[in-house]
């Protein structure tokens, strides 16, 4: 998989939700409300944020009610799991870049 | 804009504490309608055990078999996300609740628990002990739940010992039920 920098998930807040929903299976989405205690961010910022991973087509938002509760699910893309991983593989190899030209 | 070393650093290590977290709370997630369910059963067991001793052990055989039975679909529900979880699942469940059956039998069988009191406490001891072990590896409310309800248990050992069913009915059976809301909230 090729290292590549990505701008749109290297914002500290959204790169905290990509890591948080990247530990769900393909199968499993996280509540909104949830997500938003692990991130630790206001209701606006994270739907703001939210918006723009999804319009990239990193996240998939699903809304539904729960009795009459409304609930809204946050879930990665397969095209989001690939983003991350390329995006941390950059970051590791400036790290690793530090490394072997001081040895 | 390229990444400094620094950032990129920093990043990482974002990265690896939100997975952390995420984790962390999905195991809070998983694990309070157990901690409710069994709260409601010490309840209803201990309760029995107090107010009707001569129907103890068939409340309790009927009251463990409808924990079993609950936290089993509870944890199977959970698991039907996750491939890697759900195979195998009903094996490693009836491995899980033969191999504690079979821990409190021997040590009943080596010890010989001689009243009532302390054939009660020696499975909320146990309780105790195993959230405590998670906590240390998998969250600290898991921790504080299993020392709460182990102080709980020796202290009313120790001081309410003649209506020692009624405190685990109360005061253990409440902290689990409230445990596991709060582990809920979280």
């Amino acid at each position: 998989m090729p290292a590549e920098s990505n701008e749109l998930i290297h914002q500290p807040l959204r790169l905290k939700i990509m890591a948080a929903l990247n530990g769900l299976s393909t199968r499993e989405s996280l509540e909104f409300i949830r997500l938003k205690s692990v991130v630790g961010a206001t209701d606006g910022n994270l739907g703001a944020h939210l918006a723009t991973l999804e319009q990239a087509g990193y996240v998939k938002i699903e809304k539904d009610f729960v009795g009459k509760k409304p609930r809204t699910r946050v879930a990665m893309t397969a095209a989001g799991r690939k983003a991350l991983a390329q995006h941390v593989a950059y970051l590791r190899e400036i790290l690793e870049g530090v490394t072997a030209s001081a040895n | 804009m390229p990444i400094s070393t620094q950032e990129a650093a920093d990043a990482l290590q974002d990265i690896a504490r939100t997975q952390h977290r995420a984790s962390i709370l999905r195991g809070y997630e998983r694990g309070a309608p157990h901690l409710i369910l069994w709260g409601l059963i010490w309840v209803l067991g201990y309760g029995t055990s107090d107010l009707a001793p001569a129907l103890a052990n068939p409340a309790w055989l009927v009251l463990d078999l409808l924990g079993m039975t609950g936290s089993f679909l509870i944890g199977r529900a959970a698991a039907a996300g996750r491939s890697s979880a759900s195979a195998g699942y009903g094996a490693r469940f009836a491995g899980l609740g033969f191999t504690a059956l079979a821990f409190v039998a021997a040590t009943y069988y080596i010890l010989q628990p001689h009243d009532s009191a302390q054939f009660g406490a020696f499975p909320a001891l146990l309780i105790a002990l195993i959230y405590t072990v998670i906590g240390i590896w998998r969250g600290s409310r898991w921790a504080i739940a299993g020392i709460v309800v182990g102080v709980c248990t020796v202290a009313g050992y120790a001081f309410f010992r003649e209506h020692f069913m009624l405190w685990m009915a109360v005061v253990g059976g409440g902290t689990l039920i409230l445990t596991g809301l709060w582990l809920r909230r979280a």
